[in-house]
């Protein structure tokens, strides 16, 4: 024989359920507070050398110059399925350096040549300018300068290299003093929302 | 062409003439003398009438359309689509001559580069040439614009071969490898050069080992005279430009190293205008009047504003002002001259049509409007056409000097990377994105 319930125990036990659902959400959420990781990272929205629309500014290297490490912990980084894999790509030759006999620029943008180029897939010999490269950083020698970062920007580039923070080698301090000096205050560390 | 049409009406003993009733003959014949006269576009060196579009930026080759009674406010949901055909990615425009569609393309299917020709009423494929060719997109394949008298159509593929081609049938009739012929290097993202065809003859630029600038004959391929590459300079993408400077009919067009005029009647190199393009330079040498050129280019180069002067027996040229790269560029599109302004697309501010004057001084750009990014326009019957690089948005404006004013706007094409140009015969506008074709009515009724 099943029992019927009044209206107000329905709703009695509704909004019990619901209390006891909110209390265990909110409990959670404290606890993800308490034990969560803050990390260090970089908003590439505001960061002077990857925003859109920021065209014709100087390279911001702070990020290269002001981290407590000797090697920076931020590094440059390409998202190959963005890559054009372009033969002159502007992050990784000076565009505006005299042109050699073979068309390509004679400067690289990177101070460190830290960005290694070479040739992918099928190559034509007759029509080398319209082979396709892979650009891949020497996360050993790049210091996060952000020059590449800045020409690989749309319109000229794709926008496919950006920095970030390398967690294996950051030290998280309290205060970053890459954050302190970032002019843009792009160097961040979001809470979790 | 204009003196073939005109002796047609000449020698009209010799075709049977019909005249509507009530007017005579004589009267009849006047007035379509009167009528084909006022469609021929009287530019020196036009190609085709004012209703044609057979060429890279029309008939002149300075992106104005010469047509009139076009829309000046468009239905909601813009204009009437008239046809639109699947095409391989790119940004290959249509050059229209006599009712007739032509453009390059490439289907990755089969790995064949076409030439296509459709008629402008339907959109109706009439012929199309193909070859098999492998061409892997690098930032899409195609981009050029054939050029056609009506009896040829010659068409400078991505890997520089120019193919001439019979227009009524697309058999094709000869060919210029250039990279064999001219030790011409193909440029990064291929050739963007599109053909230049004069009276007799077909004008291309292989900036090879051996060659600067050559002039072919059009019905055989023969060639009239070549320019030597003295300096060793390569090929980037611009177009040669015929211009009058001097009082000499010559033909511009860029280098990495600057801006050059050679002369249209034989060949000789009149004068070098030192500039620094980096990487490559799109936009073509535009004319300002019998002596100034305004050039600009991507990657930072800006532009320059330069006087070439003909001095003794030979030409000079000064610079006038320059655009640093944060002042003033244009990457792609080369800007139209109107009434005594320039507009443009602006790498500044990422892709703002602008107005320039003849000082170099900005009057309006379109900020807090709309980014065109690296979208094309023309002008005609006094109104920009224009499209969102990005969206494929097409923006209809009212040609001024004193602001940016939107008469309409059309989400027609989808982006990205809207750049063709447009092309427009008839009240019927040609535009593409990377996937389509289409056609619209822009007559107003």
């Amino acid at each position: 024989m099943s029992k019927t319930h009044t209206r107000r125990e329905v709703l009695g036990h509704a909004a019990r359920g619901t209390a006891l659902a909110g209390l265990g959400g909110l409990t959670g959420l404290l606890w993800l507070k308490a034990n969560a990781t803050f990390a260090w990272s970089i908003n590439a929205q505001r960061c002077i050398n990857s925003r859109l629309g920021a065209v014709g500014v100087d390279v911001c290297e702070r990020c290269s110059t002001e981290c407590v490490l000797a090697l920076s912990a931020v590094r440059a980084v390409n998202e190959f399925k963005s890559c054009g894999r372009c033969y002159v790509c502007p992050a990784y030759f000076k565009i505006t350096s005299a042109v050699g006999p073979d068309g390509l620029p004679t400067e690289k943008v990177c101070p460190r040549d830290a960005i290694k180029r070479e040739a992918i897939g099928w190559i034509d010999p007759d029509d080398p300018a319209n082979n396709f490269y892979d650009y891949t950083i020497d996360e050993t020698l790049c210091n996060g300068c952000g020059r590449c970062v800045l020409e690989c920007k749309e319109p000229a580039g794709l926008g496919s290299i950006r920095l970030e923070v390398r967690h294996d080698t950051c030290l998280d301090c309290n205060r970053c003093a890459i954050a302190q000096a970032c002019p843009e205050d792009a160097f961040d560390r979001p809470e979790p929302a | 062409m204009k003196v073939l049409r005109f002796y047609w009406y000449r020698s009209g003993s010799n075709v049977k003439y019909m005249g509507s009733q009530g007017q005579n003959g004589s009267v009849m014949f006047a007035k379509r003398v009167c009528l084909t006269l006022s469609l021929l576009w009287f530019a020196p060196g036009a190609v085709g009438t004012a209703a044609d579009w057979p060429q890279f930026r029309g008939p002149n080759r300075d992106g104005i359309s010469r047509e009139t009674g076009l829309l000046r406010t468009w239905p909601a949901g813009g204009p009437k689509v008239l046809w639109s055909t699947p095409v391989g990615q790119g940004y290959a425009a249509a050059a229209i001559y006599d009712g007739k569609v032509y453009f390059n393309d490439y289907d990755e299917k089969t790995s064949e580069y076409l030439i296509r020709c459709l008629t402008l009423a339907d959109g109706k494929e009439l012929w199309r040439f193909s070859e098999k060719r492998r061409i892997r997109p690098n930032h899409s394949i195609t981009r050029t614009v054939p050029a056609t008298d009506g009896k040829h159509v010659f068409s400078l593929d991505p890997k520089a071969v120019l193919h001439a081609l019979d227009a009524a049938t697309g058999q094709e009739v000869w060919r210029k490898n250039l990279v064999q012929e001219y030790g011409s290097k193909i440029p990064p993202w291929y050739n963007g050069q599109c053909p230049l065809i004069e009276e007799d003859r077909v004008v291309i630029a292989p900036v090879g080992t051996k060659a600067l600038v050559v002039a072919l004959d059009k019905a055989t391929g023969k060639e009239i005279w070549r320019t030597p590459n003295a300096d060793g300079w390569i090929l980037s993408h611009s177009s040669l430009m015929p211009a009058t400077l001097g009082g000499v009919k010559q033909y511009m067009f860029s280098v990495l190293q600057g801006t050059v005029g050679v002369s249209a009647a034989d060949g000789k190199r009149l004068w070098h205008f030192p500039f620094k393009f980096n990487l490559s330079v799109s936009p073509s040498p535009l004319a300002i009047d019998s002596e100034r050129v305004y050039v600009t280019g991507p990657y930072d180069a800006g532009g320059a504003m330069f006087r070439v002067k003909k001095a003794g027996g030979g030409f000079t040229t000064e610079q006038v002002f320059v655009h640093a790269p944060e002042e003033w560029n244009s990457e792609v599109q080369t800007p139209i001259l109107f009434e005594n302004h320039m507009f443009a697309v602006g790498k500044k501010k990422r892709g703002l049509f602008t107005c320039v004057d003849l000082n170099g001084k900005q009057v309006w750009d379109s900020a807090g409007k709309a980014s065109f990014e690296l979208g094309s326009f023309i002008l005609a019957d006094g109104m920009f056409l224009i499209l969102e690089g990005k969206t494929g948005m097409l923006r209809l404006l009212e040609a001024n000097t004193t602001a940016y004013k939107e008469l309409a706007s059309a989400q027609i094409l989808s982006g990205h990377d809207v750049w063709g140009p447009l092309a427009l015969s008839n009240g019927k506008l040609v535009i593409r994105d990377l996937t389509k074709m289409v056609c619209l009515d822009l007559k107003a009724r």
